[in-house]
């Protein structure tokens, strides 16, 4: 277990190393330069002096590798540096959105998780049905639709239309529309994962016996079939958190929910290279994180992946 | 399904593909409006008879800048898949025929771009670089040109030890032959079918960055960024939206029933 335990913290650093310099690389990318830009930005006048004098301060002359050490000695001691536009520090800015992010992420996987599992399920189990008919046509109509067109149909209809919602957001009531087009986007995928897989678990031997056995389908569904399906679903369901993540950049920006993904497509226009490069990081951590944490549940909550693992 | 069935499907979702492949590609030569010129005494018309989608903030015709801009939409598209995956599986049988140091370092950077949220990096990647086409088609290719590096490293896997494969390496075939004469006809067939079923997603994927400002500059009419120029008027004139909406749809679903029937026809064999 001690070994298995270390392994995994090995692997973790290793990918830490490589979403950093992944992420540093990033701004070596850029065209613009940082000491050109923070200069135009504070509004003094760009000579060759006052540029040198800047690119020193930032420490800009120094070779590659050493910027990425210090950057990295500042990531790992909480200092990602200075927002361009903001002058306010980059971990201040994301701590401060993060919050509203992982809210709205989390109802909506809520919301998405209420809404698939049963429809999946009903239409696995009652198979080329009506309603199974009438899901596939929904669920092909939402996973071709991009999210943001989707976003403004919900706007359109609930906030101009009906007046059911404010336009823009006001405290909590805010995250019900931004949360519900996420969770719709994302459902019409999931429905279908979880009508595929019940219908393959369905076809397993052990389906069979239990069946042989004179157990009814409902019993065989619901005690046997899909507790067997829970660790594969949560998997899905922590990597859907990290294309949550993404995907929020867009939502956000369009209901004006403060949250990461709103401050990184801000920082985009901006040209606020350190925050972006935070955004980056930030996510990648936190969907290392949530990998990681789901890894540990999937085990528990399943004793053949757990032998699994002891196994190794 | 019967064989002749599938293959019915096939082709009706193939012609309504190259339908729009001409419609977007042959029908710029022929609008009734010109799709970038602007007339103010025009805008906002709603959908009329001379004007079947009706004009935009500026007069100019939607319909004729729809057709002008689904061009963009598929051509990025297709860059995309085509980069990447030449990209991604040529570092793939790399990695899973050679294996050793060289598998070690491809799946290392495999894991290492695997950790970010895919729309992360790439919302990141053409941030940095700057809004144009070039950058956004660039950032794309650096979210998927994983899938097909891991799925080809794990066919060649598969196949490495295969006799033919031994066989034509124990009579001496250079490995560029042995790649080009043994291993790329087999494993092409997976590629190719995971490609069509991901072009969707690309171009829904590209459609959000231009709708975020990372991808085609004005005035192009590329159809995620004509979305997000026309959200102030949406009270207005909601079926800019609307039609836009409804082009990127309709060419999405193509793609997805299109890879679905050859999925279909490859798994009924």
């Amino acid at each position: 277990m001690l070994k298995q335990i270390s392994k995994k913290v090995i692997h973790a650093a290793f990918l830490l190393l490589g979403i950093t310099l992944v992420s540093f690389t990033l701004s070596y990318l850029s065209p613009g330069d940082p000491a050109q830009i923070q200069l135009s930005q504070s509004g003094m006048r760009v000579n060759p002096e006052t540029l040198a004098r800047m690119q020193t301060e930032l420490g800009l002359d120094r070779p590659m590798l050493v910027q990425y050490l210090s950057w990295l000695k500042g990531i790992l001691t909480g200092n990602m540096g200075f927002s361009y536009k903001s002058k306010k520090s980059v971990a201040l800015l994301l701590s401060s959105a993060l919050p509203n992010t992982l809210l709205l992420t989390i109802f909506s996987l809520l919301l998405m998780i209420i809404i698939s599992t049963p429809i999946g399920v009903i239409c696995a189990y009652k198979k080329e049905g009506i309603f199974d008919h009438i899901i596939r046509v929904l669920t092909y109509l939402f996973s071709s639709l991009p999210s943001f067109f989707i976003s403004l149909v919900m706007l359109y209809i609930f906030a101009l239309q009906l007046h059911w919602v404010p336009v823009l957001p006001s405290g909590l009531s805010g995250i019900i529309l931004p949360a519900l087009t996420m969770s719709l986007c994302l459902s019409a995928w999931y429905i279908r994962q979880i009508r595929s897989m019940i219908l393959k678990e369905m076809e397993k031997k052990y389906v069979i016996g239990l069946t042989a056995k004179g157990f009814s389908d409902h019993t065989i569904l619901f005690q046997h079939v899909l507790k067997n399906c829970m660790a594969p679903l949560i998997t899905l369901f922590s990597m859907s958190f990290g294309s949550m993540l993404g995907g929020s950049a867009i939502i956000e920006s369009i209901f004006v929910w403060n949250g990461v993904g709103k401050l990184a497509v801000d920082s985009i226009s901006a040209r606020d290279y350190p925050v972006i490069q935070g955004y980056v990081v930030w996510m990648a951590i936190l969907f290392l994180l949530i990998n990681f944490s789901v890894e540990i549940l999937c085990q528990i909550i399943d004793p053949r992946i757990r032998r699994e693992g002891l196994a190794k | 399904m019967s064989k002749s069935k599938i293959n019915k499907k096939l082709g009706f979702r193939l012609g309504f593909l190259i339908a729009l492949f001409f419609l977007f590609f042959i029908g710029p030569f022929f609008l009734p409006h010109e799709p970038f010129e602007t007339n103010i005494s025009q805008a906002f018309l709603p959908p009329s008879s001379q004007h079947i989608f009706g004009t935009d903030n500026l007069g100019r015709c939607i319909f004729c800048r729809i057709i002008a801009g689904g061009k963009i939409s598929v051509f990025t598209s297709l860059a995309v898949m085509t980069l990447s995956s030449v990209i991604g599986s040529i570092l793939g049988i790399i990695a899973g025929y050679y294996g050793g140091i060289w598998d070690k370092i491809i799946s290392d950077i495999i894991t290492v771009f695997q950790a970010f949220p895919s729309f992360v990096l790439a919302i990141a990647i053409a941030g940095i670089l700057g809004q144009s086409i070039k950058n956004a088609i660039i950032a794309l290719c650096a979210v998927y040109w994983i899938t097909y590096a891991k799925l080809s490293r794990s066919l060649v896997q598969q196949i490495r030890s295969d006799n033919y494969i031994k066989a034509a390496w124990l009579c001496g075939a250079p490995p560029t032959s042995i790649f080009f004469k043994y291993i790329l006809p087999s494993i092409i067939g997976s590629l190719f079918i995971t490609v069509v079923l991901d072009i969707g997603s690309v171009i829904l994927s590209m459609a959000g960055l231009s709708f975020l400002g990372l991808g085609a500059v004005r005035p192009t009419a590329e159809w995620g960024a004509v979305i997000s120029e026309s959200r102030n008027f949406m009270q207005q004139a909601p079926w800019i939206i609307g039609f836009n909406g409804l082009a990127l749809f309709l060419v999405v679903i193509g793609f997805n029933l299109f890879g679905e029937a050859m999925d279909e026809k490859i798994n009924c064999k």
